[in-house]
């Protein structure tokens, strides 16, 4: 059984002359421990398509469903508790509290759930990040790239089901990007975690089970690699 | 403690580090508004403690009802900044709320964090706010007594402190309730892209095509939050109109018609036994004696005069049997029942009917006396009046039908004299006193000139003298006489017009102290909320106006846009009050005071007149020196910035 499943799904901003299709009618469906990656030109919706996977926003119409559970049935409560035990997030704009230092960045969602804070585990999501000297300081103090970091850790720090991560090493040197691509791929499949992951990069998309590729609010790569057509290589960008 | 609870503290607790400046206006808020419950609390409290020391235990409705919407004012008032408080704040944390949300953050949990800065804010607010409420409270109170005998008791009862507390707290309950809501509700990635006043996408497409103008600018920024506005023009409002009314009810109180009824001329003297006791006037003491009159006549720039009492026998003519029979047998209007039940008043109302003769109260007053009453039936013709064959009855004027006993020409007899009446009068208490013994229970009072009383009534002694003095001086000289007179004899006593006059400002005083105390700090609300908006209006914006610079809006063009943005505020501000004023001023007010006899209504907009241009000041002000603190860094610098 699929573990998230978008279908039809269609997200429009604004009206009239303003109208925005960030979301086309979008249907994937992906199964428990698969490792997918989104490709696509800027604008062409990825980070919609992966808040509405996450229940971050509702979609204009379509429905989405997370373990065969269609998250618009969910009371707003009930969603987020699901959300936090479930999902881990890593935002394209890291999105760290910024009154809160880094290790408490990091076990924001634990504590939030009411949980001990694994302290085993969190130091090795710190160690292998690298974020060690870096644990009292306040976001604001950090580069990109170690607020990106400290993102990942977060996003990780629940040992989430699913995990979607935009761009999560658009920031980082590649030496850098390797690592945290390894770390994920290690997460994924030691606690068997479904991973959807936004990149820009194409040398890392290709290392996923499976690579999405997005143009104008639609999912352009068929299902299966053989349906790969002419419409992609038209575009240019299937390299 | 569970990990839960302690993520909410820290969250809350470093969310309250972090914002220094906003925390203070709120405690200023918080404290404002405790002072005026505990104010009004002292007050209440302070006032019942003075009553039962005068044995009085009953709180009478209307200081109850004032009571009661003074707590609903305060309320309104209070609602109104520390709502608009956490709004903004709430507006301001919108993307930290939607950011802790897309963590796993409940609504409750975030409603939490808000609360519990709420919480401690109170804890720092109220107590302060509690000092000094009870210090203005304690402050207040003489003033608001001065014109009662009673000596002001200052409670000490706790309910003060508990009770303004829970009011307080209740305010910034329920003031930061639908706040924490709305933080909680926030959607994620909604908050994460949030601007101010632009929730719905809606608003960007509906631009008019006409070309900007910096005032045009100026009111869109108005209409950016309306809510906003209008809870701020609300509290601002509500201040100024209650400073307005009040201040109408004070200028609606009249010290002359006070003064006429009181205190008829400058000095006045008598025996004590005709204003302190006024059922047993003995007129064998000789109090007032001819040569103090001589040595006050003496007194240069004086006119004298003199009023004379005694009780006698008199038969009052057929028309005033008559009218007096009709007033006693109407059953429902009350006379009769009164006649039945007071045992004097029975007593000569059939001695009336049976003989023809009533015990009539008789006064003998010269021309200066005779000149302060108010006639209200017939003509005051002194020399008429000076031959002795004349009698004005007494009554009180504003009876209607029931203040006529006699027709003008009608005969009465006292003791053995006839007379004719002249008309009807009523006569000031500083000139009749409330002399009502048993014996003349039916109320037949007659005035006759002092000749033909003394005349009639040799011997009777002075019951007050008069004496009406031009120039300061010679009215201290005059007044020094009296009291040299008082020093001998411990039955004399003195009024005077300035004593009246300001006795009576002081009752006046007490009446409108502390709406004007209320007034005066829902202004200062009014405008702390105001400073308020703005600057966080100005903050928020703190990027926009960098971007306008950057492209080509200059400095004094900006300025320009928030000036007309102050002053706009400022006169939606001052419509609103003057509305609220003409309302209140015209209903309640006029209604309150109406039934006073000794106001008489004067609607006014001074209050309102002298703070318009007070406003319209700070509204230039502020909204620059807020724009000025903002302006200390470079451009690149406030583009760079996110919050
Ligand atoms: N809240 C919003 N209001 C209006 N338009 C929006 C909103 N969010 C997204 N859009 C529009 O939807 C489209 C898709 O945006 P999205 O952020 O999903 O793109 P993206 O593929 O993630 O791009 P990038 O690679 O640059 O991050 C864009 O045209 C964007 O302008
Ligand atoms: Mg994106």
């Amino acid at each position: 059984m699929s573990i998230l499943q978008a279908k039809e799904v269609k997200k429009h901003y604004g009206e009239d002359e303003n109208l925005v299709k960030a979301l086309d009618g979008v249907s994937i469906t992906i199964m428990p421990g698969e490792f997918v990656s989104i490709v696509g030109a800027s604008g062409s919706g990825k980070s919609t398509l992966l808040h509405m996977l996450g229940g971050l926003d509702n979609p204009t119409s379509g429905s989405v469903e997370i373990g065969g559970q269609d998250i618009s049935q969910l009371s707003d409560d009930k969603l987020t508790v699901f959300r936090r035990r479930q999902i881990g997030f890593v935002f394209q704009n890291y999105n760290l509290v910024p009154i809160l230092n880094v290790f408490e960045n990091i076990v924001l969602p634990v504590e939030l759930d009411g949980k001990k804070v694994e302290r085993d585990y969190i130091d090795r999501i710190i160690s292998l990040l690298g974020l060690e000297s870096k644990l009292n300081s306040l976001p604001s103090n950090l580069s990109g790239g170690q607020q990106q970091r400290v993102a990942i850790a977060r996003a990780l720090a629940t040992k989430p089901s699913i995990l979607l991560a935009d761009e999560p090493t658009g920031n980082l040197d590649s030496h850098t990007s390797m690592d945290v691509l390894n770390l994920l791929q290690m997460t994924n499949r030691q606690f068997s975690q479904t991973v959807v992951m936004i990149t820009h990069n194409d040398e890392i998309a290709n290392l996923a089970d499976r690579k999405l590729h997005m143009a104008d609010g639609r999912i352009m790569q068929p299902l299966e690699a053989k349906y790969c057509g002419r419409q992609n290589m038209r575009m240019g960008a299937w390299a | 403690m569970d990990a839960t609870q302690s993520m909410t503290a820290k969250l809350s607790d470093r969310q309250y580090r972090a914002n220094k400046s906003r925390n203070k206006t709120t405690i200023i808020a918080i404290i404002l508004v405790t002072v005026m419950f505990t104010t009004v609390f002292t007050i209440g409290l302070s006032l019942m403690d003075t009553k039962a020391q005068l044995g009085a235990v009953t709180t009478d409705m209307s200081s109850m009802f004032l009571f009661i919407s003074g707590i609903i004012l305060i309320l309104i008032s209070g609602y109104l900044i520390i709502h608009n408080i956490f709004q903004i704040s709430v507006t301001q944390d919108i993307q930290f709320y939607g950011l802790l949300k897309t963590l796993g953050a409940k609504n409750t949990q975030i409603g939490s964090i808000l609360m519990r800065q709420a919480a401690r804010l109170c804890l720092v607010g109220i107590p302060i706010g509690l000092g000094i409420g009870y210090g203005i409270g304690a402050l207040l109170l003489p003033v608001l007594l001065a014109a009662n005998s009673a000596i002001a008791v200052l409670s000490v009862n706790p309910a003060i402190f508990i009770g303004a507390a829970i009011f307080a707290l209740v305010t910034v309950l329920i003031s930061c309730a639908k706040p924490a809501r709305m933080a909680g509700k926030v959607s994620p990635i909604a908050a994460l892209r949030y601007i101010d006043g632009e929730m719905d996408d809606k608003r960007k497409t509906k631009r008019s095509k006409r070309a900007t103008s910096i005032s045009r600018m100026a009111k869109e920024n108005l209409g950016r939050n309306k809510k906003r506005t209008v809870t701020m023009v609300a509290s601002l409002a509500l201040g100024l109109m209650l400073l307005n009314s009040f201040y109408v009810m004070q200028n609606s109180y009249d010290a002359e018609a006070y003064l006429k009824s009181y205190c008829a001329s400058d000095i006045a003297f008598s025996d004590k036994s005709v204003t302190v006791d006024l059922l047993d006037y003995s007129n064998t003491n000789n109090t007032v004696t001819p040569e103090l009159m001589e040595q006050i006549a003496a007194v240069p720039g004086t006119q004298t005069g003199v009023a004379y009492y005694t009780e006698a026998q008199a038969d009052p003519g057929d028309t005033a049997i008559n009218n007096i029979e009709n007033f006693y047998n109407d059953e429902e209007s009350g006379p009769g029942s009164w006649l039945s039940s007071i045992e004097a008043a029975r007593t000569s109302y059939n001695k009336l009917m049976q003989t023809g003769r009533v015990t009539a109260g008789v006064y003998g007053l010269d021309d200066i006396a005779a000149k302060t009453g108010n006639v209200y039936m017939g003509k005051y013709d002194a020399e008429k009046f000076a031959t002795g064959k004349y009698a004005f009855g007494l009554g009180i004027a504003d009876n209607g039908a029931d203040s006529i006993f006699y027709e003008i020409g009608d005969k009465i007899e006292i003791e053995g004299k006839m007379y004719e009446i002249m008309g009807m009068m009523e006569l000031p208490t500083s000139v009749q006193g409330s002399l009502e013994t048993e014996a003349t229970a039916l109320g037949e009072k007659y005035a006759i000139p002092t000749a033909a009383f003394l005349e009639q009534f040799p011997n009777t002694p002075i019951m007050r003298g008069f004496a009406n003095v031009e120039g300061e001086e010679n009215k201290r000289a005059a007044e020094q006489i009296v009291l040299s007179h008082m020093e001998q004899d411990g039955n004399l006593t003195m009024q005077t017009r300035d004593t009246y006059a300001s006795q009576f400002r002081e009752q006046v005083a007490a009446q409108v102290i502390l709406g004007y105390a209320l007034g005066v700090i829902m202004a200062l609300i009014g405008v702390l909320n105001f400073v308020n908006t703005m600057l966080t209006a100005i903050i928020a914006r703190k990027r926009e106006f960098a971007m306008m610079e950057s492209v080509g809006m200059t400095k004094p063009q900006l300025k320009q846009m928030l000036v007309f943005e102050g002053i706009d505020y400022a006169v939606i501000t001052l419509v609103i009050s003057l509305l609220l004023s003409l309302f209140v001023g015209l209903t309640v007010i006029q209604d309150s005071v109406s039934m006073s006899w000794v106001a008489n209504f004067q609607f006014s907009l001074l209050p309102l007149g002298i703070l318009a241009p007070v406003l319209i000041v700070l509204a230039v002000f502020i909204p620059l020196k807020c724009f000025g603190q903002t302006q200390q860094r470079s451009l690149v610098e406030r583009l760079r910035e996110t919050g």
